[in-house]
C-alpha cells in the first residue's frame, strides 16, 4: 500500500486506515496523466499547457467550492469531513508540475483553502518510484549513506515534519486545538492569504504565485 | 472482517477509521459493479458492511466507519446525500469523505 501523508491540525496523533470493497486506479484529483500511463485511457496532456491552472488560487477555491454543502452537512451530524486521496493529478502527477517549487505553493494554498473551508483532515497521496507528485525521492547515487533521500519540492507544503511545513505550522497552535484561518483580504488570485489571530498577534500566511 | 479486527488488536486506539467502499461512483465504470449502480444501490451495501460490523462481537469499535469516499466523477456528494444514507448511518459514521 503506498504512504499517505496526513494533514492535520491534531499532531500528536498518528492516523491509519484501511480500505475496505474495491480499490481502483484512478481518482478525481484537479488533473490526470493517465494517458502517459495507460493507453486509451484519459487525454494526453501537455503539462506546460496545464501548469498555470496551478498557479491560481481558483484551482484549490474550485475543487472544495462543490463541497462547503457537504461540509455544512458533517457539521449538522457532528461528523469530520476528510479529503482523502488528493495531489496534483493522479496517475502518478505530471513531470514537471507535480515535481517543482510551483506545487508547494498550490499545496499551500489548497490547504489552507481547506482548512478555512471546515474539513477536518486531508491526504495528499504518494506513491512509488514511479510517480512525480512524491514528497522525498531516494537518491541515484551511492551518497545514499549520507543524503538517504532527496526532498521534493512539494515536501515544503505537504510534510508531516512540522518544523519545515508551513501549512501544519498554521494549522497548530499551543493548545494542539484546530486554528481558524479565514481568507481575509484575499488579495488577488495569485497572491492568496490566509490570516489568524493567535494570542494578541495577527499572523499571515501568503503563497505567492 | 478480518482486516477489523486484526487492525484494532494491532494499531489499538491509533485507527481513525474503516473506509467502507473506495470511490463507488467509478464502480460501474471500472465494471466492478452493473452499469446501473446508483447511490441507493451503494447505500444498501455500506448498510450490509455495517450490519455485519454491529453483529461481529471481536470488533470493539462500533462508530468509525468512513464514507462514501466518492470521486466526483460521476455522482456529486448531494446524490448520495439524498439517499437514507445519513439518516440510516450516522450512529456508525466518524466521518465523512470524499477523494479529489
Amino acid at each position: 500500500m503506498p504512504a499517505r501523508l496526513w494533514l492535520s491540525p491534531l499532531k500528536s496523533k498518528r492516523y491509519i486506515f484501511f480500505v475496505h470493497g474495491v480499490l481502483l486506479n484512478r481518482c478525481s484529483y484537479p488533473d490526470n496523466n493517465c494517458a502517459a500511463l495507460y493507453e486509451g485511457l484519459g487525454t494526453p496532456v501537455n503539462p506546460q499547457d496545464v501548469f498555470p491552472n496551478y498557479l491560481t488560487h481558483n484551482s484549490g477555491l474550485g475543487i472544495v467550492q462543490k463541497l462547503l454543502n457537504s461540509t455544512s452537512i458533517a457539521q449538522q451530524y457532528q461528523k469530520e469531513f476528510i479529503m482523502f486521496e488528493t495531489n496534483s493529478a493522479s496517475c502518478g502527477g505530471f513531470r514537471g508540475i507535480s515535481n517543482v517549487y510551483g506545487i508547494s505553493l498550490w499545496g499551500l494554498d489548497y490547504g489552507l483553502q481547506m482548512a478555512y473551508s471546515n474539513f477536518s483532515h486531508a491526504l495528499f497521496h504518494v506513491g512509488g518510484q514511479d510517480v512525480y507528485y512524491n514528497v522525498s525521492i531516494s537518491s541515484y547515487v551511492r551518497v545514499t549513506m549520507i543524503l538517504r533521500t532527496i526532498h521534493s519540492p512539494s515536501f515544503v507544503s505537504f510534510s508531516q515534519n512540522d518544523s519545515l511545513s508551513p501549512l501544519l505550522i498554521a494549522l497548530h497552535s499551543s493548545s494542539d486545538e484546530p486554528v481558524k484561518l479565514p481568507p481575509v483580504d484575499c488579495w488577488s488570485d495569485l497572491l492568496p492569504c490566509y490570516g489568524h489571530a493567535r494570542d494578541s498577534r495577527q499572523d499571515w500566511l501568503c503563497s505567492r504565485r | 472482517m478480518d482486516i477489523v479486527t486484526h487492525g484494532e488488536r494491532i494499531i489499538g486506539d491509533h485507527i481513525l477509521g474503516f473506509q467502507v467502499g473506495n470511490e463507488p461512483d467509478l464502480y460501474a465504470q471500472h465494471g466492478h459493479r452493473p452499469t446501473t449502480y446508483s447511490p441507493f444501490d451503494y447505500s444498501g451495501e455500506f448498510g450490509i458492511w455495517r450490519d455485519l460490523w454491529t453483529n461481529n462481537a471481536d470488533i470493539k469499535n462500533k462508530t468509525n466507519l468512513i464514507g462514501p469516499s466518492l470521486a466526483l466523477a460521476n455522482w456529486a456528494m448531494e446524490d448520495v446525500w439524498n439517499t437514507p444514507f445519513l439518516q440510516d448511518y450516522a450512529s456508525s459514521l466518524m466521518a465523512l469523505t470524499v477523494e479529489k
